[in-house]
Parts: C-alpha cells; structure tokens; sequence
C-alpha cells in the first residue's frame, strides 16, 4: 500500500503519533516529571488507534482496542521495569520486550492489510466470527456494574445478607423468574452458603462494614 | 530395582490407609460428584469445580484435598459425556466427539445403551491411564535427574509454548496472554534478592498477587459473567429424555475391547503432551476409529456405538497421561491439571522432583483417588442417569449468581481478607475480557503459576554460568529442549503457510 493510498485518518494518526514520541523524547531528555511525560504518551496511544482503525474491519473495532490496551500495559511494565536495577529487572525485561513485539504483531494481524493476513495465517491469529457477535456491550456494562455492585455490597453489609439479595436480584431481573422462584433461589444459596462455609467448614464469613459498625456502636 | 519396587509398594501403602479412613472415602464421594455435576452442566466445567473447590479445602489434610480435587478431576469427562448424548451439547469441550454418534443414538430411543457404553468406557480408559501412570513414576525419577536449573528454564518455556501452539489458531494471542501471566507473577518479593516490585506500595501486593482468587476469579466467576452475558437457557428444553437398555452398552463396551485400549492409548499419549488435552484426544481416538473400521455395520455419525466408546476411553484416560508432565516436572498438562496445580503448592506440595522424591505417598493417594474416583463416576452415572440429565437444563440466570457468591465467599474464606473479593473480581474481569476476546486463559494461568520457578531457574542458570547465555546451548538436554521449543514453534507456522499456499493454488487453478 503506498502513502497515497493510506486513509486520511491513518495519515493524521501517523503524524499524531510521530509528534507525540517527539515530544515525549524530548520531555524525558529533559528529565522532566514522569506525570507530565504521560501527557504525550496518551496522546501518542490515542494517535495510533486513530491511525489504525481505518484499517481494521468494524467488527473487529473493539478487539483493537483491547490490543492496545494490551500494547499499552506491556510499555507501562517495561518502563516500570527500568526503575528496579541489575538482576532484578533482567527477568522481567526479556518479557517485557517479548510482550510489546507480540502485541504489536497482534495489532497488526487485525488489520486488513497484506502484513495483518500474513501474520494472521503464518502465527495463527485469527478470531472466531462467531463469537465476535454473541455479546452485546450494553449488556456487558449490565453485568459488570452488576459484579461491582455485589462486590460493593460485600463490603458494607456482608455475604450473608448479599447473597439472597444478589441472588433474588438476578433471577428477577436478568432471568425474568417469578418473585416465587427468586425468593426460594435466594433463601436456599443463603442456607447453602451459610451451612456450607459457616457451620461445616467453620470460616467465619465477613459481616460487613455496616453491621459491624453498628455492633460496635450499639452493643456493650 | 528391588528398592525401587520395595519403595512404590511402601508408598502405595501408605497412600491406601487413607482410603480406610471414612471421612477421607466423603470427600472422595463428594469431589466426584461435584466433577460429574459440573461436567454434565454445559458451559461450567471441571476447571470451574477445581477452582471452587480450592477454598474448601484450606483447612483439610493434604490428602483429603487431594481426594476431594482428584475425584472432581477424574469424574468431569465421564459426566460431561451425559449432555453430549442426552442433548448433543457437550457437558466439557473434550465431550464435543461423543456428540456425532451418541446423540444419534438418543434420538433412536437408545440414549441408556450410549450412557452404558460412555460411562463404561470412561472408567476402564480412566483406569488405563491411571495405571500408565504408575508405570511411569519410576522412570520420571530417573528423567528427572538429568535436569538442572537450565532444563528446569527450558522445560517451563518449552511447556509454554507447546501449550500456546495446542491453541490451534490463536497462537499469537495464546503468547502474549502467557506473557501477561508471567507480568502478575513478578509481582511482590523477588525470591532471590528479596526485593519487593511493582506493588505500588500496596501492602496486600508485597506477598504477590494471591493464586487462589486469582484462579477463582479467572475461571469460576469469567465463566458466570460470559453465561451471564451470552444469557438464556443452556440447553434446548424440548428435549425427551429416555434411558432404557444401559447393561447392553457395558456388554458393548467389552465386545469392542479393542476400540477401548485403542482409545485409551492414543489418550494417555495426547494427555502427556503439555497442553493438547482432551479435546484432541477425543476427535483424534475417534477419527482413528473410523479410519480404522473400513466396514462398519452402522456408518459413523449415525449411532455407532464404537463412535461412543473411542472418544469416551480417550478423554477419561488423558487424566492420567497429563498428571505426569505437572506431577515429575511441574508443568501443567491441562487448565484443570494448572488449577490443581496451584492447590497443591496453596497445601506446601511442591509438584516437580522434591515431589516424587519426598512426597511419594502424596503421588500414590492421588493415582489411587483418580482409580477409585473413575469407578464411582461410572456407578454414579449408571444409578442417577435421569436425574443428571435433568440438571443440563439449569437455566443461566439461576446458575450464574449462586456460583458466583459461592465462588466470592470462597475466595474470602481463604484468608479471611475483604481484599481477596476485590482480586477475584479483578480476575474475573481479565478472564473474561480473555474469553470475549479470544485470549487463551490456560497460558496465562500456567505463567502465572510457574512464573516464580520459571525465573528462579532462569537466575540459578545464570549464577551457574557467570551470567553467560551460553550454558543453554553447552548442554545436552538443553540443546533437546531448545529444538523441541523450536520445534513447536515452527510446525504451527509451517503448516499454516503449507494449507495457505496450496489454498492459493487452488483458487488460481479455479480461475
């Protein structure tokens, strides 16, 4: 592909990228505070997957991002890396530099270009269509939240009440179950829970930050 | 070789009195049926049981754990195989060959008949892998005494990729996701200088990122989240289920004996194989069974009993074959064999050479749980058939929240820390954003779990060799190993290239 033929957003992507490595070399020559050098790095980040995404097929759009993502993460862990000396980084660069030269590969076999098919066929890196499409983000984000939530919960008010209400919940709600059916799905994983890790496997579960509290408060 | 007999009928011994102790046989009981629920219930699976069962077993005798895991680990296949028949969705991945006879069989009102073969076959493949095993421990221990810190490096590279190449076509992503977990496993105290890195002054970080809720969250609860996600019932509720006629699939088993050891052989072989797992073993045990019946009275794919003893045999009696890479080397030849893996270092049981040289006993109790747990599967399965197959229509959004809080109080109980919530949740997230975007997890888990031993080798090597590179390549065994990773490497690439290039052949002699 000659540069004429290139995207225009992978042009301006490009020339992004360039003017943001030039500034971040720049700003590390002049030892300047590593927030600050983190400033043209994003931007540098942002840049390439502006610049690349007119490369890549739409279904494939949110593999890229987490490919870069991944990309992005192994650069943090090399740059992390030259902060410890001697044999204590020695391990860790040779992966370091294993992972930022894979990561590259893997972004590059995403791309519908003659380099991503190449590297696609040659290191096997092709996605399976049909699981690309079984999952809707939005649904996603439902139960992420969902696990946040129930993490959240844990904390403040303990497993024992968490459990039949995150259990209720989500047959309710997710599972669109009668209120019958989530109630006895609920009372039965809090006797099964209970039973199993109190009574029999003697673990005493976490109360949570709120009863505990007011045990503290209100009991002599 | 009288000592060394003398010392395996001394350890096997002590392995059996284990077995006369009745709270010991419960947990054995309870592990497998735990394995034979979780295999039969599509889209849960036997690595999902291992790395539940893990917190339970904290408190427990390292024996009693071993038998609680190992009769989970024996019984998955021989229950995964119910739903393959039953519902032609397979209850575990390496269940996916039973399906092109067995579920021809149900739909021809013989499902017992195809129960009674799978379970039989199971269990006696199960036991032919177990006693391969037992023949192998002695002449692991002398393999075992040719490798020093370089192998030990080589070795745990070379099982890396092995595993990342039985990917099939996700290679690449298969590497970088064992990169990732070597990245998780440096963190905390470095065991050689004693330094502690990239915790980031988070305390709960210095002893590193904690095995248990790690695999908890990247395999019980990734696994809820995606049913969650994909939502819906797991398998079709129309389905009729009838169960007659199973003794005449035992008999069959037993008639078509060599279709069985066949099976059995080409599993323990394909299970020793880091990585290639069952799956492999059972397409590959049934493709070789149709290639090798030129004049089969039921064409395969059309209810073929032998269609169902070939698969089953192989998938059951990888179980053994893949115990002995993790148990004389310390290289995990399965996600499930990574996942007991961890259990066993979480219970002071290093796996590798001080395991077969000071842990014998342990070795024995688990080939024994996997002998016994094999048979009690098979009866299990053959008593409670119906029931099971009636646990394979659990809906999702029923199953998915009680595994889930299960799996949190499990990773909590461990060491009572609210911060070990916070990591399994963590982990469920990577495992599954690894799922969504087809990142192999068993690569991750496996440099995860082996990423301390991996560098501590890599820097005993190099305290050996006055920091020289040139000790890998000075070596026999080094020089054997540097091939095979090579090796493993390149087949994948060549064969990918070969099938493009005839491919391109073929579309320019169309046009």
């Amino acid at each position: 592909m000659s540069i004429q033929a290139l995207p225009r957003n992978t042009l301006v992507g490009g020339i992004t990228l360039i003017l943001a490595g030039a500034i971040f070399l720049g700003l590390h020559a002049q030892e300047v505070h590593q927030s600050l050098l983190a400033i043209p790095a994003f931007i540098g980040w942002a840049a390439a997957i502006y610049a690349t995404r007119p490369l890549v097929k739409d279904e494939n759009h949110t593999a890229l991002y987490f490919a870069f993502s991944i990309m992005a993460l192994m650069i943090v862990f090399l740059h992390e890396t030259y902060e410890y000396s001697g044999k204590l980084r020695l391990f860790p660069l040779m992966i370091g530099y294993a992972g930022v030269v894979l990561s590259a590969f893997d972004i590059l076999s995403l791309t519908d270009t003659r380099l991503g098919h190449a590297i696609t066929r040659i290191l096997g890196a092709a996605l399976d269509p049909d699981e690309i499409h079984v999952r809707k983000v939005t649904r996603e984000l439902i139960v992420f939240s969902a696990m946040a939530a129930v993490v959240l919960c844990i904390y403040l008010i303990g497993f024992l009440v968490t459990t039949p209400i995150f259990v209720f919940l989500w047959m309710r709600l997710g599972g669109k179950k009668s209120i019958k059916a989530c109630f006895y799905g609920g009372f039965f994983s809090l006797v099964f829970v209970y039973l199993l890790f109190e009574v029999i496997l003697r673990y005493e579960l976490y109360l949570g930050k709120i009863p505990l509290w007011a045990i503290d408060k209100f009991l002599p | 070789m009288i000592d060394v007999l003398s010392g395996l009928v001394g350890s096997l011994g002590t392995a059996s009195l284990h077995f006369l102790n009745f709270n010991s046989l419960i947990f054995l009981i309870a592990g497998t049926s735990i394995g034979l629920l979780f295999g039969a219930i599509p889209g849960l699976g036997g690595t999902t049981a291992l790395a539940l069962l893990i917190p339970l077993t904290f408190g427990m005798d390292k024996a009693d754990a071993i038998m609680l895991m190992g009769g989970s680990m024996a019984a998955t296949s021989t229950g995964g195989s119910v739903s393959a028949i039953l519902l032609n969705t397979p209850g575990i991945a390496p269940n996916a060959a039973t399906t092109f006879d067995g579920f021809p069989l149900a739909q021809q009102g013989r499902a017992g008949e195809a129960i009674g073969a799978a379970a039989t076959s199971s269990a006696l493949g199960g036991l032919i892998g177990v006693f391969t095993l037992i023949l192998v421990i002695p002449i692991a221990k002398e393999i075992v005494l040719l490798f020093s810190p370089p192998e030990f490096f080589l070795l745990a590279v070379f099982g890396l990729c092995a595993i990342a190449v039985s990917t099939g076509t996700r290679l690449l992503q298969a590497l970088i996701a064992a990169i990732f977990g070597f990245i998780c496993a440096f963190v905390g105290f470095d065991l050689v200088s004693g330094a502690v890195r990239y915790a980031y002054g988070v305390e709960a970080l210095w002893d590193g990122i904690k095995l248990v809720p790690a695999l908890i969250g990247l395999f019980a609860i990734s696994q809820m989240i995606d049913l969650a996600v994909k939502g819906g019932a797991i398998a079709d509720e129309k389905i009729d289920i009838k169960l007659q006629r199973m003794s005449v699939g035992i008999k069959a088993v037993f008639k078509n004996w060599s279709t069985m050891l066949t099976g059995s052989a080409i599993g323990t072989f394909i299970g020793a194989v880091p990585g290639v797992g069952g799956t492999v073993a059972g397409f590959l045990s049934y493709s070789t069974q149709v290639q090798r019946d030129t004049n089969p009275d039921v064409p395969y794919g059309k209810g073929n009993i032998k269609g169902v003893i070939a698969p089953e045999s192989a998938n059951n009696a990888k179980d053994g074959g893949s115990l002995i890479p993790t148990l004389a080397f310390g290289i995990p030849g399965s996600a499930e064999t990574a996942v007991f893996l961890g259990a066993m270092v979480l219970h002071g049981l290093e796996p590798g050479p001080r395991l077969l040289f000071e842990h014998e006993d342990v070795v024995f109790t688990l080939v024994l749980t996997l002998t016994i747990a094999c048979v009690i599967a098979t009866l299990i399965v053959l008593a409670l058939a119906r029931p099971m197959s009636y646990l394979t229509k659990v809906d999702a959004h029923i199953l998915a929240p009680v595994v889930t809080m299960v799996a949190l109080v499990g990773a909590y109980a461990l060491q009572g820390e609210i911060g070990d919530v916070v990591v399994a949740m963590v982990f469920a997230i990577i495992g599954y954003l690894m799922i969504r975007f087809q990142y192999p997890r068993i690569t991750f888990t496996i440099a995860l779990v082996l990423g301390n031993i991996t560098e501590r080798s890599f820097f005993q090597t190099m305290g050996i060799s006055d920091d020289s590179y040139a000790i890998f390549f000075t070596r026999n065994v080094s020089l054997i190993l540097i091939a095979l990773i090579i090796i493993s490497l390149m087949i994948p690439s060549f064969r990918n290239w070969m099938a493009d290039r005839s491919a391109r052949k073929e579309e320019g002699s169309a046009t």
